[in-house]
């Protein structure tokens, strides 16, 4: 458990206002610990976000901070006297008249067919149209340090730090293979120095972002175990702040903080008794839970979750209050960087996975997978996977 | 109070309903639909919404969830800072 004693506390502003955070804070941890809800607006209607998948991949937590625009609160540790702002808004995020557009299209706002008539008009319409859209000013010029590309060479390169990462890791460690890198595939909260692997680019290098700096990566082996993505479900205001996806709760539950008092889980899948486990050990209460994501009607809350509307048995909707709704959506194998490298996918029930030859090679040569990205499930299944895979590198290493 | 929207890709904000009308507009390609609506084209580049999609668009037409591909997922699947790209040397993107 982490510390988070008073000795360790610091204070960073946010939005002109002082907020208490702890060493093992991120941003937005600190935050939901000092009872912010909205983090940001959207784009199109101007609703209210708040912290929702915790893992760096969606934006509803992205605010400026120490004057660069677009920063993942997420994934970004707190520090002392960090300057903090939300982006979107008129006057403010918290209060944005702006979302007098959720009234005005209450359905969508399609804008392939809005605004194009009189053609004349159509620039004006644009101009006026990214104003709107547009989240925030251009980054303060101090301390903007950016150093140009490196280019690397190495022997592995192991993308993902997840179960079958890591076992992989630790083989090709103890087989001696000394040039080995091994990055994440995604801005994570854990991830204090972030190395993220972010495509694959001409003759295979890897592109890999890490503090400031973009290192090219030339392999002789790659291992994609980039693992799955938390989905959301599509619930009717199912975007309220106090929705959060299980990783956001975890984050939460990791630093002591209560995600919400009483929570609702919708959906099913893997995370969900870690949800519970999280959900208790945080001291809240989970209150209802729904299988069938259709039986819930609507998120209710203006600004945050209020509760729930469901369909009980014969048709008889009920509301129920919480704070919290956590959607468990599908799993979905994180496949965006080997279909890049040009690896063979395939459907397993409905999911595009990573194809992979018992000994874990995919299609290219060269590159290799592992673990929930080829569509293993079971822990075992993916560990397995991992020591496959990395027993295959050597050989290929050992090889050339 | 918010109107009753269900979302399926939050970057772009992206609805339910804008999904659906695109479909019976005659756009039942999940490449279209993309062009079309601005989904999977936010910060996230699809990896919250590109599945939801897919169900829907197997739901909407009646085709198999297997025979519906992925968009083309182009680097960088994270996003990067613009001030890195241009702290590039020319010898590093003209080869």
């Amino acid at each position: 458990m982490p510390d988070t004693s008073e000795k360790d506390s610091f204070e960073i502003t946010f939005n002109g206002k002082h907020v208490r955070a702890y060493a093992v804070d991120t941003i937005a941890a600190a935050l939901v610990r000092s009872g912010v809800h909205v983090f940001s607006r959207s784009m199109k209607f101007h609703r209210p976000r708040g912290y929702y998948c915790g893992s760096g991949r969606c934006i509803s937590c992205v605010m400026r901070v120490n004057g660069i625009p677009g920063v993942r609160t997420c994934s970004t540790p707190a520090a002392p006297g960090m300057v903090v702002s939300t982006e979107r808004g008129f006057p403010s995020s918290s209060h944005d008249i702006l979302s007098v557009f959720d009234h005005v299209f209450r359905k969508e706002f399609d804008y392939q067919h809005r605004f194009i008539r009189p053609s004349f008009m159509t620039p004006l319409f644009q101009m006026i149209i990214r104003r709107l859209a547009s989240s925030s000013r251009l980054p303060d010029s101090e301390g903007l340090d950016f150093a140009p590309f490196e280019r690397r060479s190495c022997d592995a390169l192991i993308i993902g730090r997840g179960v079958s990462g890591s076992v992989a890791h630790a083989r090709l460690q103890g087989a001696g293979v000394r040039s080995l890198i091994t990055v994440d595939n995604r801005m994570g909260p854990e991830n204090n120095a972030p190395s993220t692997a972010f495509g694959f680019y001409e003759d295979g290098e890897v592109g890999v972002l890490s503090s400031n700096r973009i290192h090219l990566i030339k392999a002789m082996a790659v291992l994609i175990a980039t693992g799955r993505n938390e989905v959301g479900l599509p619930l009717v205001n199912g975007d309220l702040p106090g929705v959060m996806l299980p990783e956001a709760v975890h984050q939460l539950a990791l630093r002591r903080i209560r995600a919400g008092n009483h929570a609702v889980i919708v959906g099913m899948n893997d995370l969900k008794e870690r949800v519970e486990r999280d959900l208790r050990s945080s001291g809240a209460s989970a209150v209802a839970s729904y299988r069938d994501p259709t039986s819930v009607v609507r998120v209710l809350g203006r600004r945050c979750v209020r509760g729930v509307e469901a369909r009980g048995t014969g048709g008889v909707t009920n509301r129920v209050k919480c704070d919290l709704v956590v959607p468990l959506g599908p799993l979905v194998p994180s496949v965006e960087l080997a279909q890049q490298a040009g690896c063979e996918l395939s459907v397993i029930n409905g999911l595009w996975c990573v194809k992979s030859d018992p000994e874990g090679r995919t299609s290219i040569p060269g590159i290799f997978a592992s673990g929930a990205v080829t569509g293993l499930v079971r822990s075992e299944d993916r560990i397995a996977s991992g020591e496959v895979a990395a027993s295959a590198i050597v050989n290929l290493l050992g090889g050339s | 109070m918010p109107t009753r929207k269900a979302f399926v890709c939050l970057c772009e904000d992206v609805t339910m309903e804008e999904l659906r009308n695109a479909i019976h507009r005659g756009f039942p390609d999940i490449e279209e639909i993309k062009r079309m609506t601005g989904i999977a084209t936010g910060p996230c580049q699809g990896k919250q919404c590109l599945h939801t999609l897919r169900t829907l668009l197997a739901q909407e037409t009646g085709m198999k969830l297997e025979d519906i591909p992925l968009t083309t997922l182009r680097p960088p699947a994270v996003p990067t800072p613009f001030g890195q790209w241009a702290a590039a040397k020319k010898e590093d993107v003209t080869r």
